[in-house]
């Protein structure tokens, strides 16, 4: 990864610091033509243009003063294709209606987590994630009230990293990347086994910051509480790093201290047990997902997740979307 | 001193790391002089030295919490009339296993928001004003009584640039900047003519107290600020013009970041209803402190907490006997 690529996004980033027409920034950051994914209601979008009128310029018009914030953003490589990601927060007054969701007139806040691959010095392919049930959950408009595990942990805005550090913007040590992209990869290997042999992986304090819909916990006990249920209502639960012949991540890698995957979709299994409150319907779902992960030595310390959930639902027949 | 005094803290912050057995013990009798005057948010109030800090607020707090530890996301520090100082603001994170302070363990993933400021004299903390944003706590276990924040409520970012960790020297014509800024923005403070409003980034975010609410936009911050001040006759700060009776223990700046403190400050008689509170035509005080950061000449946010339940309790409404 050069030095240009990381200046592509930064230039975007500082950008949209402050209100603005988005639409320059969008027209130099990606190509024309780029791929465009943004999660469900939106899903595939046809380039710029698309992305434009179907989501940024709704968004633009809904939320008044809007602007984003990073709180990671990281570069790298995964099969040869150059690779940036970054997680954050859109902020701004919901001051009109949007996907149908009531405005409040109140400020508020919009977890992105995106990805996207570089070529030419221009993005060709985005998987752009919003999490719109934490939205909805924080005024009031998101229907179920229940997580899947033992409980929904915590839900509320999501901190960026407590080392203050996950915006990367020069040249690291690539081992220490690797060593990041290791840890995860072997991690993510021993997630669904029987002696939850992913638990040596973790820093006995975690924190793991889940989608909305699902909640956020601390402590690996704690998110035991939430994973060991969570894997059990889907059979032959399964990622995007599995080699499972059916999901594979579309990236993977690490910087520095930090690592992130996502799949289009990742997770999948057959529900065999109810989940937010539906099914089991016995058939097979998939999941978009995706991770960013920031390690302390060997142990992974934050974890930032963001699923799909209603993609998720939808297959399981039930829109919670108005 | 302050480059020294920030490292101590520094020092002192990384002890509050988890596993936390009794490292922080230590760090607490390291870090403060024996007969510290620790001044904490109600209903802790008054603590007199190291020993009592411990006992009385760190203890509980551990034990109410699992896996407790701190992230802060702003650290500075500088001299106020003679006196050096160090302050910070963020959080704590755990899991709320046991009862505190009269509200309910929820058995979840809870945050406590914090500011604290420190006096060090010869290496030693000596006197110290510490909030805790109770009231966003009590809101999210949901045992808050009143009505809920008109504006947002809730989880408060650090500051949008990730810079807020200032351990290392600040260029002073930047801080001298920042300082000059923030003072003026407060002697303008109820103005009939809103003079204050220039000094603000547009879009600024205001993240005040839980209760008061966090508002973006400096007009929706108008709307909010220019009501509470009319709920308090008189409303003062120590910069406002004609102040004799607030004065502050600290005001400083540090490169773009800024603070100051007054335990108490923000003084008016309440004469119009305030948190549900009908008029008690009581004169009130607030302890008070803020943290600015600024952007070329502007600031554009704004961290505040208010000891509301202090506050409350002046106006006759006991908070922690009537929580839900």
């Amino acid at each position: 990864m050069n030095t240009f690529d990381r200046s592509l996004y930064l230039r975007y980033s500082d950008a949209l610091r402050h209100p603005c027409d988005h639409s320059h920034a969008v027209f130099s950051f990606f190509s024309e033509n780029a791929d465009i994914n943004v999660v469900h209601p939106f899903n595939k979008l046809e380039g710029v243009e698309g992305y434009l009128s179907n989501f940024v310029r709704p968004l633009q018009e809904a939320f008044e003063g809007l602007y984003r914030r990073d709180d990671i953003f990281m570069s790298g490589q995964f099969d040869g294709q150059k690779w940036i990601s970054c997680t954050g927060y859109y902020v701004g007054r919901f001051a009109q209606d949007w996907i149908g969701l009531k405005a409040t007139g109140t400020l508020s806040y919009l977890r992105y987590g995106e990805f996207h691959r570089i070529e030419d010095r221009k993005v060709v392919e985005s998987y752009i994630f919003i999490d719109i049930p934490e939205f909805m959950i924080a005024f009031n408009q998101w229907p179920l009230s229940i997580g899947p595990g033992l409980s929904r942990g915590y839900t509320g805005l999501i901190h960026g990293p407590a080392s203050r550090d996950g915006v990367i913007v020069n040249d690291c040590d690539p081992a220490e990347g690797q060593r990041s992209y290791q840890i995860v990869t072997d991690m993510l290997a021993c997630l669904a086994t029987k002696n939850e042999a992913w638990r040596p992986y973790w820093h006995e304090n975690m924190m793991w910051y889940g989608p909305g819909a699902f909640g956020s916990f601390v402590g690996v006990d704690e998110f035991a509480s939430f994973q060991v249920p969570f894997e059990s209502q889907f059979e032959g639960w399964s990622g995007g790093s599995m080699n499972n012949g059916l999901t594979r991540h579309f990236t993977r890698f690490g910087e520095r201290d930090y690592a992130c995957s996502g799949g289009w979709p990742s997770l999948t299994g057959i529900n065999v047990k109810p989940f937010l409150g539906q099914g089991p319907t016995k058939e097979r779902i998939f999941m978009r997902v995706c991770d960013w992960w920031r390690r302390e030595n060997d142990l992974l310390v934050e974890n930032w997740v963001f699923v799909d959930v209603p993609h998720l639902l939808l297959q399981l027949g039930y829109d919670p979307l108005p | 001193m302050t480059l020294e005094n920030k490292q101590l803290y520094k020092s002192y912050l990384n002890e509050f790391s988890y596993p936390n057995e009794n490292n922080y013990e230590k760090a607490v009798r390291n870090f403060f002089s024996e007969e510290a005057s620790i001044n904490v948010v109600h209903p802790i109030n008054k603590i007199e030295g190291s020993e009592d800090y411990i006992n009385t607020v760190l203890r509980p707090m551990m034990k109410a919490f699992e896996g407790l530890y701190r992230r802060d996301y702003i650290v500075i520090g500088g001299n106020y009339e003679g006196n050096d100082w160090v302050t910070s603001t963020g959080y704590f994170a755990g899991k709320m296993i046991n009862d505190w302070l009269g509200m309910k363990a929820n058995n979840r993933l809870v945050y406590i928001r914090v500011g604290e400021y420190h006096r060090f004299v010869d290496k030693k903390c000596v006197e110290s004003y510490i909030f805790y944003d109770l009231p966003e706590l009590m809101m999210a276990l949901d045992v808050w009584p009143l009505s809920p924040s008109p504006g947002y409520s809730g989880h408060i970012p650090g500051p949008a640039t990730l810079d807020g960790l200032v351990y290392q020297e600040s260029d002073s014509s930047e801080s001298n900047k920042t300082l000059k800024i923030v003072e003026e923005m407060l002697s303008k403070l109820n103005t009939p003519d809103k003079a204050w409003y220039p000094y603000w980034h547009e879009n600024m975010l205001w993240y005040g107290p839980a209760g008061f609410g966090s508002y973006i936009g400096v007009k929706n911050f108008e709307n909010f600020q220019v009501p509470f001040e009319s709920c308090f006759q008189g409303w003062t700060v120590e910069m406002s013009k004609n102040n004799t009776i607030i004065k502050d223990f600290a005001r400083i700046a540090d490169g773009h970041y800024a603070t100051n403190g007054g335990w108490l400050s923000v003084n008016g008689k309440h004469v119009k209803r305030f948190l549900d509170q009908e008029p008690t035509n009581k004169d009130v005080s607030m302890r008070v402190c803020d943290w600015w950061r600024r952007e070329g000449n502007v600031l554009v946010e704004n961290w505040v907490f208010v000891d509301v339940p202090d506050l409350l309790l002046q106006i006759d409404y006991d908070l922690f006997a009537k929580l839900k």
